[in-house]
C-alpha cells in the first residue's frame, strides 16, 4: 500500500481518496465491512492467529475493498473473531499518484519495495520533476505501523536527474530498472519530539541560521541530532539532574578546599618566606 | 560577543596550562627552574582566573540563557567551565596561603592532583567550545573512549550526588576541626 501525503504542522494528505478508510460504523457501533465469505471462505480473522503472528504474505491478513462485503450483524459471531480496523482500497486523485510496483516483501531483515510515481503528475499539489533538474529530498521510515511517532528521518539530500547531486538518478528508457547500480547509503536517525516552534524559537541557538536559510548539515550531523532528539524528550529531567550535578561538584570542591586549607595555613604561619 | 568570547577563552587556557606545568615542575623538580615556578605561579593563577571570569561573562552574551540551557553541548561546556574555574580558584588560594611550603610533601601532591584535574576539566571545556564553534578536535575521542558521548548531557545519578555532598560535608568538617585546633 502507498499513500501520497506531506508533513506540515502535522500529517496532511494530498487531494483525493486515500488508500484506506476506517472500518467502523459509528452510528451503529460496529464494523462497516467484513470478509466476503464467498471470495475468502471466512467472515473474519481469528484473534489467536493474529497475536501468534500466524500470517504471511500469501495468507489473508488484511481487509480490502475487492473482497469485502457489508458487515452482517446477524452472522453467528464467535468469541475471538476479529475484523481489521482499516479497509484497504485503491487511492484516487492526487493522493493515489504513488503506487507500489510489483509485490512489497519483507525478507532477511529488509523491506523490498518499489514505489512508482510519474515525473509530472499534473497535480497542483505535487512537485513536478524534469530531466536535468536538481531537487531536495529527505527520507523517513516509520516503524510499528505508526504514522507519526517513532520514525527515523534523514538529513536532506539532493537528487539530480541526469546532473550532479548527492543522489544521481539515471534515465530508464525501456521496461523496468534492473536495480544493478550501486546502492546509495544514507543515515537515518530518530529525531525525537522536536517541533518547529522550538527550532525557530529562543530555546534553539540555531534559530537565526534557520531564518537565514542555512542548511542543517553546516552545524549538525546525524549522530549529534540522534542524541539531541532523545535529550529533548527528557529535557526537564536532564536539565534538573545536570544542574544538581553542577552544584554537587562545586560543593565537593568547596569541601575539599576547606579540608585542605589548614594544612597550607599551618605551614605558612610557621614559616619559610 | 562570539568573537570576543573566542578571543578571551585563550587567556585562561594559556595561563592554566602554564600554571599546571609550573605546579608539576615546582613540586617534582629541583633547582632554579623549580624555584622560578614556585615563585611565579601565583600571578599566573591570578591572571588565569581573571581571564576565566571575563571569558565566562562574555559567554553569556552569545546566546540567550534559554538556548544555553537547552543544548547538551552548552550545558556540558558550562559545567566544565564552572568546575575548571573552581579548581583553579582553589589552587590560587592554596598557593597564596601556603607560599613556598605549598609545594612540599603532601601539600605538593594535593597541588599536582588539583592541577591535573584542572587541566582535564579546562581541556574538556575548550573541546566542547570547539564543537560549539564548529571546529571540533581529535581530543573529543578521549572522553568518548572513556564512555562519555559529548553530545549527551553530563550528569550523575542521584545516589552519586548524595555521595558527593556527603564527601563535601566530611571534608569541610575535617577542615574546620583542624582550623579550630590550629587556633587553640
Amino acid at each position: 500500500m502507498s499513500d501520497d501525503q506531506w508533513v506540515g504542522e502535522h500529517r496532511h494528505s494530498d487531494a483525493g481518496r486515500g488508500p484506506y478508510t476506517t472500518n467502523w460504523d459509528a452510528e451503529n457501533t460496529r464494523p462497516q465491512w467484513m470478509f466476503d465469505p464467498e471470495a475468502t471462505g471466512r467472515h473474519a480473522l481469528r484473534w489467536e492467529d493474529v497475536t501468534a503472528e500466524r500470517v504471511d504474505f500469501d495468507g489473508l491478513y488484511y481487509l480490502a475493498e475487492s473482497f469485502a462485503v457489508p458487515f452482517d450483524p446477524d452472522h453467528d459471531w464467535q468469541e475471538g473473531d476479529v475484523i481489521p480496523r482499516r479497509l484497504l482500497r485503491e487511492g484516487e486523485g492526487s493522493r493515489g499518484d504513488i503506487r507500489v510496483a510489483g509485490d512489497a516483501r519483507w525478507s532477511d531483515g529488509y523491506w523490498d519495495v518499489t514505489l512508482v510515481r510519474d515525473l509530472d503528475t499534473g497535480q497542483p499539489d505535487d512537485k513536478a520533476f524534469a530531466s536535468q533538474g536538481r531537487y531536495d529530498l529527505a527520507f523517513a521510515v516509520h516503524r510499528n505501523a505508526t504514522g507519526s511517532r517513532w520514525h527515523y528521518v534523514s538529513l536532506p539530500y539532493s537528487l539530480g536527474l541526469g546532473r550532479e547531486a548527492d543522489i544521481l538518478a539515471s534515465s530508464v528508457t525501456e521496461g523496468t530498472p534492473d536495480w544493478s547500480q550501486p546502492w546509495f547509503d544514507l543515515t537515518l536517525y530518530y529525531p525525537g519530539q522536536v517541533d518547529w516552534p522550538l527550532l525557530i524559537g529562543e530555546a534553539h541557538a540555531g534559530a537565526e541560521k534557520i531564518a537565514a536559510g542555512l542548511p542543517v548539515r553546516a552545524h549538525h550531523d546525524e549522530r549529534q541530532l540522534a542524541h539531541y532528539g532523545v535529550e529533548m524528550e527528557f529535557q526537564d529531567a536532564i536539565q534538573r539532574q545536570w544542574a544538581l550535578t553542577l552544584v554537587a561538584g562545586l560543593l565537593l570542591l568547596a569541601g575539599l578546599f576547606i579540608g585542605l586549607l589548614p594544612a597550607f595555613r599551618r605551614h605558612h604561619s610557621g614559616g619559610t618566606p | 560577543m562570539t568573537g570576543m568570547h573566542h578571543m578571551l577563552a585563550h587567556f585562561p587556557v594559556a595561563f592554566w596550562a602554564l600554571a599546571s606545568l609550573m605546579i608539576l615542575v615546582g613540586v617534582l623538580a629541583k633547582g632554579w627552574l623549580a624555584d622560578l615556578c614556585q615563585a611565579a605561579l601565583l600571578p599566573v593563577l591570578i591572571l588565569g582566573v581573571l581571564g576565566a571570569l571575563a571569558t565566562l561573562l562574555s559567554g553569556y552574551g552569545i546566546w540567550s540563557l534559554e538556548a544555553l540551557l537547552h543544548s547538551p553541548l552548552t550545558r556540558n561546556h558550562l559545567l566544565m567551565a564552572f568546575w575548571s574555574l573552581a579548581v583553579y580558584l582553589i589552587l590560587l588560594v592554596l598557593v597564596w596561603v601556603g607560599g613556598r611550603d605549598a609545594f612540599s610533601g603532601p601539600r605538593g601532591l594535593a597541588l599536582v592532583v588539583l592541577g591535573l584535574l584542572g587541566t582535564w576539566l579546562f581541556a574538556l571545556t575548550g573541546t566542547l567550545g570547539g564543537h560549539l564553534a564548529g571546529a571540533p578536535t581529535f581530543f573529543s575521542a578521549l572522553p568518548r573512549l572513556l564512555g562519555w558521548e559529548l553530545y549527551t548531557t553530563f550528569y550523575a545519578p542521584t545516589w552519586v550526588l548524595g555521595v558527593m555532598v556527603l564527601l563535601a560535608i566530611a571534608a569541610a568538617v575535617l577542615g574546620f576541626r583542624r582550623l579550630k585546633r590550629a587556633h587553640r
